[in-house]
């Protein structure tokens, strides 16, 4: 299941000319499933901030890329080159300005708000550079909260959490609350939570950021777990030593894809 | 989904808990206030109503006397004495038959009642030094099956044919005077003579030399103890009770012109009847009754209008307290949404971490909504608690048998509930609608 992460080289910038400028009645039917194991198919994503007004700013300059099932991708840019506004985008935490972007083949300009909401529960695993636990809460509940909002019941819940926390090795502390637990094993808890609804695509922004060497080397092999486990994974950081433990590197620079090359990681 | 609600917002409402109360504290106070004072006011009618219908809610009261606003004025507008003093106005003889003849069958009895005075009793011809005390009342049968006398007869009977007249001297006495002369002997009692002095002075007269009267026992009745009186030997030796004689009895030893008339009299309804439009007709035609000429007034009350007055009273205190108890809740209700307001603030992170964990933007609004309703019904509960509390310990006080009103702890509860939702709408909505990037890039 290695071989298949090399081949992605279509989605260069070639085609970057602007065929749907901005064109508001878009069809909206789901017509891109064509290609069925893309999971992310971004085309021309511009993103711009504080539109109409003097400062108007664009900080993505028409991104196209195709994400495959079960990649490790990482995306690579130092800070101010555009990577978290992409991530959100991806993450469907914001939309992009102008360009489509399917994900698992569905439009995404058209979704509503709480469609997008039950695409980032049940489709998409977030996991944040500062952990974004919710405090006051244990572990497990923690792990539970993506499996409440995808309404199942209790049991299902804790069963659920249970196994996933025991997955990343912190069963023995799941009913800390986050304040009681190091970096690392927050991170693993997050990973956990990102796993709850068994999602297509997790999204790892800066994940081992927050983390020492050693730790980030834990987190990472955890990530190369899942993406044995078939999953499809796609790292954003500004560490070339984290990308280098993907398969398939896309560096970010001003709102541009400027290189993309084969990551050390070979699964 | 409302379980973990109730966890979530349990759990962030202990996080702070000096925060949670003091923001409960508008709440609990402006319930507790109005608990209490409707509380308070609830066992004021109660007590009211239960004294007045002790008394008889059938029970009418009939008064005539002289109207003088129709008496003569002098130039200047002053009232001057009535022309004729000599004749009071009075119910007759006529009227009352008349009256009977007419409403007799809406009627249960006719009570009259003439006090005569207060004197001490004992057994006549009898060597020891026994006393009773004693009230002198000339009544008729009616007075005995007013319920509002609430007579119970222990022994004997009470005016038999023939024993109503102007001369007869027979006499009804409480068990207490039975222990106090004759050791408790009620049967033995009765058939028994005793003594007590009069004076014409007593009676309305002038003379103040004491006559002593006998009269005949027919009958004991059970003396009901009043809350003031003590119940210690002593105080039983010395009680004051009501000794009956019959009312044309009675008439003929007042010495005074007014006293042998009637201007006043109680009669019982039969169940059933309208009391309120028996008052008014029975009046009405009494009144029509009165010679011409002449400025009586008749006047008729029941105690159902003093319930209804009571209850009228009581019913604008409460509304009056409600008022104030509205303007502390609003100010409670601010306080609510003011700290959902500082607590939506310190906790968007986590609400952006819960979008892009799947939360819809109802799951956000529900879960802030839950968190104000649940300040705003603990603090209600806690209010209510208080201001039963506070309510039963007034009442205590004041010597009133407190009422517990479900309804009103009910209706206390659904408002604190209303101020949740009323008040937690606004700040829950923003929540919701917090775009997430934002609420999760908020440090």
């Amino acid at each position: 299941m290695s071989e298949e992460t090399v081949k992605a080289p279509e989605t260069e910038q070639a085609e970057k000319t602007l065929p749907e400028a901005d064109t508001p009645a878009k069809e909206c039917a789901e017509e891109t499933k064509a290609s069925s194991d893309v999971v992310i198919h971004l085309e021309n994503i511009v993103k711009k901030y504080y539109i109409g007004s003097e400062n108007e700013l664009e900080v993505l300059h028409g991104i196209s890329l195709d994400i495959r099932e079960g990649e490790l991708t990482s995306i690579v840019g130092e800070s101010g080159s555009g990577k978290s506004t992409l991530m959100n985008i991806i993450g469907l935490l914001d939309k992009p300005t102008e360009g489509k972007y399917s994900l698992l083949g569905e439009d995404v300009e058209c979704m509503k708000d709480a469609t997008m909401s039950k695409i980032r529960g049940l489709r998409i695993g977030f996991v944040f550079q500062n952990y974004n636990l919710i405090p006051r809460m244990s572990a497990l509940a923690n792990v539970e909260v993506p499996l409440l909002y995808a309404r199942k019941s209790p049991r299902e819940r804790k069963e659920r959490a249970e196994e996933l926390l025991e997955m990343v090795g912190m069963k023995d502390r799941m009913n800390h609350n986050p304040d009681e637990l190091s970096g690392g094993q927050k991170q693993r808890v997050a990973i956990a939570r990102a796993m709850a609804n068994d999602p297509a695509l997790i999204l790892g922004d800066e994940p081992t950021g927050a983390l020492d060497r050693e730790t980030s080397e834990e987190v990472i092999n955890i990530f190369h777990d899942l993406h044995d486990k078939g999953k499809t994974v796609l790292l954003i950081t500004h560490s070339e030593h984290v990308a280098e433990e993907t398969s398939r590197i896309l560096t970010l620079m001003d709102g541009r894809i400027t290189g993309e090359r084969k990551g050390a990681y070979a699964g | 989904m409302l379980g973990e609600n109730i966890t979530l917002a349990w759990r962030s409402l202990m996080a702070n808990k000096l925060r949670t109360f003091l923001t409960m504290l508008g709440i609990i106070i402006g319930i507790a206030a109005v608990i209490a004072i409707t509380t308070i006011g609830n066992s004021t009618v109660e007590q009211t109503k239960k004294e007045y219908s002790q008394m008889g809610t059938n029970v009418i009261n009939y008064y005539i006397y002289e109207d003088y606003t129709m008496s003569d004025t002098d130039d200047a507008g002053n009232v001057t004495e009535p022309a004729d003093t000599s004749s009071q106005p009075q119910f007759t003889k006529d009227m009352m038959e008349k009256m009977v003849a007419k409403f007799g069958d809406k009627i249960d009895c006719i009570m009259m009642q003439a006090w005569l005075t207060s004197t001490q009793a004992k057994r006549d011809s009898a060597s020891d030094s026994k006393t009773a005390n004693i009230t002198v009342q000339g009544v008729n049968n009616g007075f005995f099956k007013l319920p509002t006398n609430n007579f119970q007869l222990t022994a004997g009977t009470t005016f038999q044919e023939g024993q109503m007249g102007a001369d007869d001297k027979v006499c009804i006495v409480s068990d207490k005077l039975v222990d106090n002369l004759f050791d408790g002997d009620y049967e033995g009692a009765i058939g028994q003579d005793i003594e007590f002095e009069m004076s014409d002075m007593d009676l309305g007269g002038q003379d103040e030399n004491k006559q002593t009267y006998i009269y005949t026992i027919i009958g004991v009745y059970a003396y009901q103890i009043q809350g003031q009186d003590f119940q210690n030997s002593a105080d039983m030796k010395n009680i004051q009770t009501d000794l009956y004689i019959p009312y044309l009895n009675a008439q003929s030893l007042v010495k005074y012109e007014s006293g042998k008339q009637i201007n006043y009299f109680s009669l019982n309804a039969k169940p059933g009847e309208d009391v309120f439009t028996l008052t008014d007709d029975i009046k009405a035609y009494l009144q029509s009754l009165v010679p011409a000429g002449t400025n009586a007034i008749v006047d008729g009350d029941n105690n159902a209008t003093y319930i209804e007055q009571a209850e009228a009273s009581v019913k604008q205190k409460s509304l009056q307290a409600a008022l104030v108890g509205a303007i502390a809740l609003l100010v409670g209700g601010i306080g609510v949404m003011n700290i959902m307001t500082v607590t939506i603030v310190e906790r968007t992170k986590e609400i952006g971490t819960r979008k892009a964990l799947g939360a819809l933007n109802s799951d956000i609004r529900s879960q802030f909504i839950t968190e104000a309703i649940m300040i705003c019904l603990i603090g209600g509960a806690i209010g209510i608690a208080g201001g039963i509390s506070i309510g039963f310990v007034a009442c205590k006080m004041q010597g009133i048998a407190p009422v517990l009103s479900f309804k009103q702890i009910g209706i206390f509860f659904l408002i604190s509930l209303a101020i949740g939702v009323f008040f937690g709408y606004y700040p829950a909505a923003k929540a919701a609608r917090m775009n997430p990037i934002d609420a999760l890039r908020y440090e």
